[in-house]
C-alpha cells in the first residue's frame, strides 16, 4: 500500500527533472550557464548508464575548474567523459532513474544556491498580482 | 521540359530581422499550423471516439471522472478530479496550493489502483510526486462569473446567452499544464515518436481539450440540465499564463526556429502560387467575415491591447475591401498585394492576413506540420577560431551589438528562479536584490561581451574557451543562429522595455491560443478550443475549419 511505503524508499525520476535540477546544481557550485547544461546532460547518461555517483559529485566539488569545464570542450575517456559523449550522441534513455538520496540532496542543496527567496516586493510585483482572480 | 528560369520562383522568407523581434511576436496570431489546430485535424481524420467510463461526481459537482481516447493508436485517459475550493484559496497565481480540479493524463486505460492513486496525488499538484504513466499534470479553476449564473439558469431552464458565454469564453481556467517530466511525470521522449503525439505540446494539447470537455459536462452534471450545442461549441477552455513559459522559447532555440520556419516556410508557399482559385477566393470572403466579428467579440481591459484590437477592428473593412474583394483577389498577386500591404499597417495587421492566408491553404502547407518538432541541435562549436567567430557575430547576430548593456534602461531587468515555487521570475535589477543569480536569459548581452572580448589575433576557439569559460553560452548561441536563422529572439531581453507578455503571446499563438487578455507585462489570460469540435463532431470538415471561430451574431 501506497500509505505504508517508508518515507526514504528510493525515489525515481525523469530524467528532465534530474538535467534540470543537475544544470541548477553546476551553477549554483560556480560554474557557467552553458557547461552547468552539459554537465546536467552527462548526469542523467552517467545515471542511467549506472556509471559511478561519486564521479558526478567529484566534479561538482571541483568547482570553479576541473572536468564540468574541460569536459564541455572536449570529453575525455574517462567514464564521466563517456557520458558526455553519450549525451552529445543523444544517446536513448530509460524510462526512470534512481539517483541515490544522497547525490539527489547534494544536488538540491547546490541548485539552492540560485534560487533568489521571494520579497514582499517581489510578491507584489510578480506574475499575476495585484488582481483577484476569482472572476 | 521547361528551362529552370521559367519556373515559379519561391518567395523569399520573411526576414529574421523582422519576424523575431518581441515587437512582431507579440502580435502572433493561431494558425492552422498552431499545434491544437494540428491535433484536432488528426483527431477528424482518424474519427476519434471520446468515451466516458467513469463518473464519480456527486449532486454538488465533487468527485472524479474518467475520459479514454485513442490517438494513433494508442490510448489516453484524462483523469478529472473536481474539489470543493474554498474561495479564499482561489487563484491563478502559481503560487498557489490548491484548485477546483485537477487533472492527469495517463498513458492507457488507468486500473482503479492507478485511479486512486491519482485521485490522491493530483490535487496536490506540485507537492506530490508521479510516474512514467502520468503523461500530463494539469489544474484548472472554474470562472466565477460564469459557473454560479449558468448553474443557476440552467435550473430555472435559463439558457444562457451567446453575448454572456462570449464575454468570458471558457467555465474554467487552467494555470498550469505540465509536460515533459516534471515533477515524476512521463519524460517526453517516451512518446515522442507515438503517431500524432510526435508534434511539440500535443498532449498537452489533447489534455486541455479533454479538459474542455470536462467542464462542459461537469457543469450540465450540476445543473441538471443540457448545454445547448452553439454554446457548448464556444465555451472553451481558459488558460492563465505568466513568466513560467518565457524562458522555454529561449533555452529551445532550435525549436523555436523550426516552429518559426515551417510558418515561414508556408507563407512562402502561400506567396508563390499564382492565382488564387474561385474555391479560395470565396474560402477568403467567408474568413473575412469571420475574423471581423472575431475581432468584435474581442475585447480586454488592457488598455494597450484593446487600443490595439481596435485599430484592427477600425482597419478591417477598409483592408478587406481594398486587398480582399473578390474583385481584388482576382488580380494576380493578390495575396502578395494584401500581406505587403497589411506590413506597411502594423505588426498586428500583418500577423492577421499572415494567419488568414496559410488558413485558405491547408492543401499547400499542411505537411510543413510534421517538421515542427525536432529540437536536437550539435553541440559541437563549428567555429575553427576566434577569427571565424569575430566574421560570424555581425553577420548573424548584428542584432545583439551596438546596445550599451551597462546604460541602467539596456539591463534594468534581470531573470531569476524563485525559491518558493521554482518558477521564472523577472526582477528590477536597481531596486530589488540578488541580482547575482541572474538566469542566462540575457543572450544579446552575452553575444556582444563575447564580441567584445575576441583577441584581434586569431586563436583557437578552444583555447579562448578555457580562458574565457563564462563565454561558451555566447559561443552556442551564436553557433544556433548561423544555422538557424529563427533561433534566437532578436531582442535585449533584459532593457527595461522588454515585456515577456511578448514572448508569451507568441508561444500560446503556436499552441493555438486566441482572445489575447493581457493582466500585466508579465502574464496574460488567454482562450483555447473556443469553436473547436465538440467530441461526437470529431470529422476531416469539422476539425479543419474553426480559426478564430465566432459566432455569426452574440444575439
Amino acid at each position: 500500500m501506497v500509505a505504508c511505503r517508508p518515507r526514504h524508499a528510493a525515489v525515481s525520476y525523469s530524467a528532465a527533472e534530474l538535467y534540470a535540477l543537475a544544470t541548477r546544481a553546476a551553477r549554483g557550485a560556480g560554474f557557467p550557464a552553458a557547461q552547468a547544461g552539459l554537465f546536467g546532460g552527462a548526469l542523467v547518461q552517467h545515471l542511467s548508464q549506472g556509471r559511478d555517483e561519486s564521479d558526478l559529485m567529484r566534479v561538482l566539488d571541483a568547482a570553479p575548474s576541473g572536468p564540468i569545464l574541460d569536459y564541455a570542450l572536449n570529453a575525455d575517456a574517462s567514464p564521466l567523459g563517456q557520458s558526455y559523449q553519450d549525451a552529445a550522441n543523444r544517446t536513448g534513455l530509460p524510462a526512470r532513474l534512481h539517483p541515490s538520496a544522497e547525490l539527489h540532496g547534494a544536488l538540491e542543496r547546490l541548485a539552492a544556491k540560485t534560487y533568489v527567496p521571494a520579497t514582499e516586493a517581489s510578491r507584489s510585483a510578480g506574475a499575476g498580482a495585484g488582481l483577484l482572480d476569482n472572476d | 521540359m521547361k528551362d529552370a528560369f521559367d519556373l515559379p520562383q519561391p518567395a523569399a522568407l520573411r526576414a529574421p530581422s523582422h519576424v523575431m523581434r518581441l515587437a512582431q511576436m507579440g502580435q502572433m496570431f493561431p494558425t492552422r499550423l498552431s499545434f491544437l489546430r494540428v491535433l484536432l485535424r488528426r483527431l477528424g481524420s482518424e474519427g476519434a471516439k471520446l468515451t466516458r467510463p467513469i463518473w464519480a461526481i456527486d449532486a454538488r459537482g465533487f468527485g472524479h471522472a474518467v475520459y479514454s481516447i485513442d490517438l494513433g493508436g494508442f490510448s489516453y485517459s484524462l483523469v478529472a478530479i473536481s474539489t470543493d475550493l474554498p474561495p479564499e484559496k482561489r487563484t491563478d497565481r502559481v503560487i498557489a496550493e490548491a484548485w477546483d480540479t485537477a487533472y492527469v493524463l495517463y498513458d492507457g486505460v488507468p486500473s482503479s489502483d492507478e485511479i486512486a492513486r491519482i485521485v490522491a496525488t493530483a490535487p496536490k499538484q506540485e507537492a506530490a510526486r508521479f510516474t512514467e504513466r502520468d503523461l500530463i499534470l494539469s489544474r484548472a479553476n472554474k470562472s466565477v462569473r460564469l459557473w454560479a449564473r449558468f448553474v443557476e439558469g440552467l435550473r430555472q431552464g435559463h439558457m444562457p446567452s451567446l453575448a454572456e458565454v462570449n464575454a468570458v469564453g471558457y467555465l474554467m481556467r487552467t494555470t498550469a499544464v505540465y509536460g515533459n517530466g516534471k515533477f515524476g511525470i512521463a519524460d517526453r521522449h517516451l512518446f515522442a515518436d507515438r503517431p500524432g503525439a510526435t508534434g511539440s505540446f500535443s498532449l498537452e494539447m489533447l489534455t486541455v481539450w479533454m479538459i474542455r470537455n470536462f467542464t462542459h459536462d461537469l457543469l450540465e452534471h450540476e445543473a441538471g440540465a443540457p448545454l445547448p450545442r452553439e454554446i457548448k461549441r464556444h465555451l472553451g477552455i481558459g488558460n492563465a499564463t505568466g513568466l513560467g513559459m518565457a524562458p522555454f522559447l529561449v533555452s529551445h532555440p532550435v525549436l523555436l526556429n523550426n516552429w518559426m520556419m515551417a510558418r515561414e516556410t508556408a507563407l512562402s508557399r502561400v506567396r508563390s502560387g499564382d492565382g488564387l482559385p474561385d474555391s479560395k477566393r470565396l474560402h477568403i470572403e467567408r474568413l473575412t467575415r469571420r475574423v471581423e466579428r472575431h475581432l468584435e467579440h474581442w475585447s480586454t481591459p488592457d488598455q494597450v491591447a484593446q487600443e490595439e484590437i481596435e485599430d484592427l477592428r477600425g482597419h478591417w473593412p477598409t483592408f478587406v475591401e481594398q486587398y480582399l474583394s473578390q474583385d481584388a483577389l482576382a488580380k494576380p498577386h493578390a495575396l502578395n498585394a494584401a500581406l505587403d500591404a497589411a506590413k506597411a499597417k502594423g505588426a498586428g495587421l500583418e500577423e492577421l492576413v499572415v494567419a488568414l492566408s496559410l488558413e485558405v491553404s491547408g492543401d499547400e502547407i499542411d505537411d510543413l506540420a510534421d517538421g515542427m518538432h525536432d529540437a536536437s541541435a550539435p553541440l559541437a562549436v563549428p567555429f575553427g577560431d576566434t577569427a571565424d567567430l569575430a566574421h560570424a557575430i555581425p553577420e548573424h547576430c548584428s542584432w545583439a551589438l551596438g546596445i550599451d548593456y551597462a546604460a541602467k534602461s539596456n539591463c534594468a531587468q534581470f531573470w531569476y528562479v524563485s525559491e518558493e515555487k521554482l518558477e521564472p521570475r523577472l526582477g528590477q535589477r536597481f531596486d530589488e536584490p540578488r541580482a547575482d543569480l541572474e538566469s542566462p536569459l540575457d543572450i544579446a548581452r552575452r553575444i556582444s561581451a563575447l564580441y567584445a572580448d575576441l583577441p584581434n589575433q586569431a586563436e583557437p576557439l578552444s583555447e579562448f574557451l578555457l580562458s574565457h569559460p563564462d563565454h561558451l553560452l555566447a559561443v552556442m548561441a551564436v553557433n544556433t543562429a548561423a544555422r538557424y536563422p529563427y533561433a534566437l529572439i532578436q531582442d535585449n531581453l533584459i532593457a527595461a522595455t522588454c515585456r515577456p507578455v511578448d514572448l508569451l503571446r507568441a508561444k500560446l499563438a503556436m499552441f493555438g491560443a486566441a482572445k489575447f487578455d493581457p493582466k500585466s507585462n508579465l502574464w496574460t489570460r488567454i482562450t483555447l478550443c473556443q469553436g473547436a469540435p465538440l467530441p461526437d463532431e470529431l470529422t476531416p470538415e469539422a476539425c479543419d475549419d474553426w480559426w478564430l471561430a465566432a459566432p455569426d451574431t452574440l444575439q
